[in-house]
């Protein structure tokens, strides 16, 4: 791979106006390895090698389909780059835990915002402004990809089965998830002590980062 | 509210905002920053490294189909399946230009043919040329039938179904007989009881593991063998390339579905059926077909949601007609399962002339009266086969003494997943670490194979 500064947005803009072949090409040249991280982060580590070089693939091929499609909106190529990168990665992580393709939004928010009701986390979340709350999102991405592997894997495994384990107030959905991640028996127990060990350090990283309402006990 | 259920509201609380954060993230990125993003580990790095440099140059070329590239093929997210692109009109295939060829050939070597005769046999080819390249594409068209051919020469096939229902087979491997009957299948499935098991199954031989209930069962018997093969026989609708065809075909001539077929414009494309019913327009089936074996490759189903299609499941179909590797069915478990061999061991006891609820009151007594024996020989086959040092290690791990049964109550249906398994109440009297006390067990009995009743759970 190439060791010259990344092509910026500008020039990609450019490049795809002009040849989308070239284009690709370049995209592929200078930003293989930061595609390929960057799905990394959204798979937050649980596809191997193999399964991380398909994801790729699959993204650059769709990336090239859309690229072709009569009046494909040519500005801002990275935003769409990075999109398709993220639906590629969330799809595999999904297809690595057997969960649908399509996720019940609704359910989920209606779940979250029951959760949150009358704690002093979901009083302080309300507060947060827009911006504040995405910066919020992108912590507990970057927290969650950067825990030990097998903390990583059960924070993945709680969030693709929330809804799920919510519903069904049981935690056999979350050991069931690992086991297809891990491709191990994992018993349930073993499975929540993973997780809860998870929460703990994403809580404390949270808490370094200024997230002060996440502090246990916090009045 | 006490200090500990306000701690589990905010241990909830934070467990939502983390699901929230990755779960439902539509955020438009542009600007990432490569140093927050997680480094690769050196295999994955190599992995990466082995795509090749010429990797877009086969991708632009149409080398290398997406489908193609190891890529799974169901979409990405909000995208639909890699449908074969329209096909190009006008083209004149090799078996045309061929065709051409020939015709010249006739007209320098028949010489003796009038300069007339050539004209008229040159309009002629090129008539035939524009019919070809307007009504044909290349290749032959598919027809249904093709597949439902190809199908009644199926032997084998392996099966994956994503995501995999609950109680429903993910993921199978199916044996079947010269007329079409399933002859072996090994399963994995989700149970929402049992956790996720592997069974395989024959007519008479059974063979279950139960992953998180560390647990492996061999049998033999064969009303209970052939009873699980029925379950698996009855299902087989909904996993089976040849009924879901033999379904699509009825529905066709029956008019109940409109069914559109896109060939395949590229090598490396499969032919495409989209399967739409009329009683239920928001939901479609696509097939995809092998173009050269016509043997079904995939089938999704999809549903129209706020006026988008979205895939709902996928199944999978590999492998058709190849021998299996023989550990294919065999079943390997990690150390420390217990394995409950019901081929060397009969299990619990014959009802004979009892009711119901005499014998289930006679196991459960006879079980714990082994275990105040201490004869976990005895206990084993009336605990559903469960071996003797496993249960000697499980009773004995408290330093507990079954001392004398003080009462057994009257049998009852209780909560058992199986409705027909009985629960007995028995008040036993025990002792741990030198002092006595009544304690309550309710074991579930229930009839297993060959009409023999033994102890499914409770203790």
């Amino acid at each position: 791979m190439t060791t010259e500064p990344l092509p910026c947005q500008g020039e990609l803009e450019s490049l795809l106006a002009t040849d989308p072949v070239r284009f690709i090409k370049a995209l592929d040249l200078h930003y293989r390895k930061i595609l390929a991280r960057y799905i990394e982060r959204w798979t937050c580590g649980v596809l191997d090698p193999e399964e991380l070089k398909d994801a790729y693939q699959e993204m650059m091929a769709a990336i090239w389909k859309r690229v072709q499609q009569p009046g494909f909106d040519q500005h801002s190529p990275l935003r769409m780059v990075y999109t398709i990168a993220r639906n590629v990665a969330v799809t595999m992580r999904r297809r690595r835990l057997r969960q649908p393709f399509c996720v019940d939004y609704e359910a989920v928010a209606q779940a979250v915002g029951e959760d949150l009701t009358g704690t002093q986390a979901g009083l302080e979340w309300r507060l947060l402004s827009p911006d504040e709350r995405r910066e919020f999102q992108d912590a507990v991405a970057d927290i969650i990809a950067r825990l030990p592997p097998r903390q990583q894997m059960a924070a993945m495994a709680f969030v693709e089965m929330y809804e799920e384990l919510l519903v069904k107030n049981t935690s056999v959905p979350l050991a069931a998830a690992m086991s297809r991640l891990s491709g191990k028996n994992e018993d349930v127990a073993a499975a929540m002590s993973a997780w809860r060990f998870a929460r703990e350090k994403i809580r404390e990283d949270l808490l370094q980062k200024g997230y002060g309402f996440l502090r246990r006990g916090n009045p | 509210m006490s200090a500990g259920a306000e701690r589990d509201r905010e241990d909830r609380a934070l467990e939502a905002l983390i699901a929230s954060a990755l779960c439902h993230d539509d955020r438009v990125e542009e600007n990432v920053d490569p140093d927050r993003l997680p480094l690769l580990t050196e295999e994955k790095d190599r992995a990466l490294e082995s795509i090749g440099m010429d990797f877009v140059q086969r991708l632009v070329s149409g080398g290398l189909v997406q489908r193609e590239a190891g890529a799974p093929s169901e979409p990405a997210l909000s995208e639909e399946p890699a449908l074969p692109r329209e096909t190009p009109g006008f083209c004149i295939d090799v078996s045309i230009n061929h065709f051409l060829e020939k015709v010249k050939n006739m007209i320098v070597t028949h010489k003796r043919l009038s300069a007339v005769a050539a004209a008229t046999l040159t309009a002629l080819a090129a008539g035939m040329i524009l019919y070809v390249s307007l009504f044909s594409s290349p290749g032959s068209a598919y027809a249904l039938e093709q597949t439902a051919q190809a199908n009644a020469r199926v032997t084998s096939y392996h099966v994956k179904v994503t995501p995999a229902p609950l109680d429903q087979m993910g993921e199978a491997w199916i044996q079947l007989n010269p007329d079409g009957s399933l002859l072996r299948v090994k399963v994995e499935i989700f149970s929402p009881d049992d956790g996720p098991k592997v069974s395989i199954v024959s007519k008479d031989r059974a063979e279950v593991w139960f992953k998180m209930k560390h647990s492996h069962v061999i049998l033999d018997d064969k009303p209970m063998t052939e009873k699980v093969f029925k379950e698996i026989e009855a299902t087989r609708a909904y996993y089976d390339p040849k009924l879901a065809f033999q379904q699509l075909q009825a529905d066709k001539k029956a008019g109940k579905v409109q069914v559109e077929t896109r060939e395949p414009t590229e090598e490396g494309q499969p032919v495409t059926l989209t399967v739409t019913s009329k009683d239920t327009p928001d939901k479609q089936q696509l097939f995809d077909i092998d173009p050269q074996t016509k043997l079904v490759e995939r089938v999704f189903d999809r549903g129209r949601k706020d006026g988008r299609w979205q895939v709902v499941q996928m199944r999978e179909y590999l492998d058709y007609n190849k021998e299996f590797d023989p550990s294919v069915f065999q079943l390997v478990t990690p150390k420390g399962f217990v394995t409950v061999d019901r081929i060397k061991t009969k299990v619990g006891l014959e009802k004979g002339n009892l009711t119901d609820d005499e014998i289930a009151t006679k196991v459960a007594k006879e079980f714990i009266e082994a275990l105040i024996a201490r004869d976990y020989q005895k206990a084993s086959p009336l605990f559903g086969g469960i071996p003797a040092e496993h249960l000697k290690k499980l009773f004995e791990r408290h330093q507990a003494k079954f001392l004398r049964i003080v009462e057994i109550g009257k049998p009852m249906a209780g909560k058992h997943p199986d409705k027909r398994a009985l629960q007995v109440p028995v008040k036993v009297e025990i002792e741990v670490n030198g002092k006595k006390m009544i304690q309550d067990l309710s074991p579930y009995v229930r009839a297993e194979e060959a009409g023999r009743w033994t102890i499914c759970g409770g203790i």
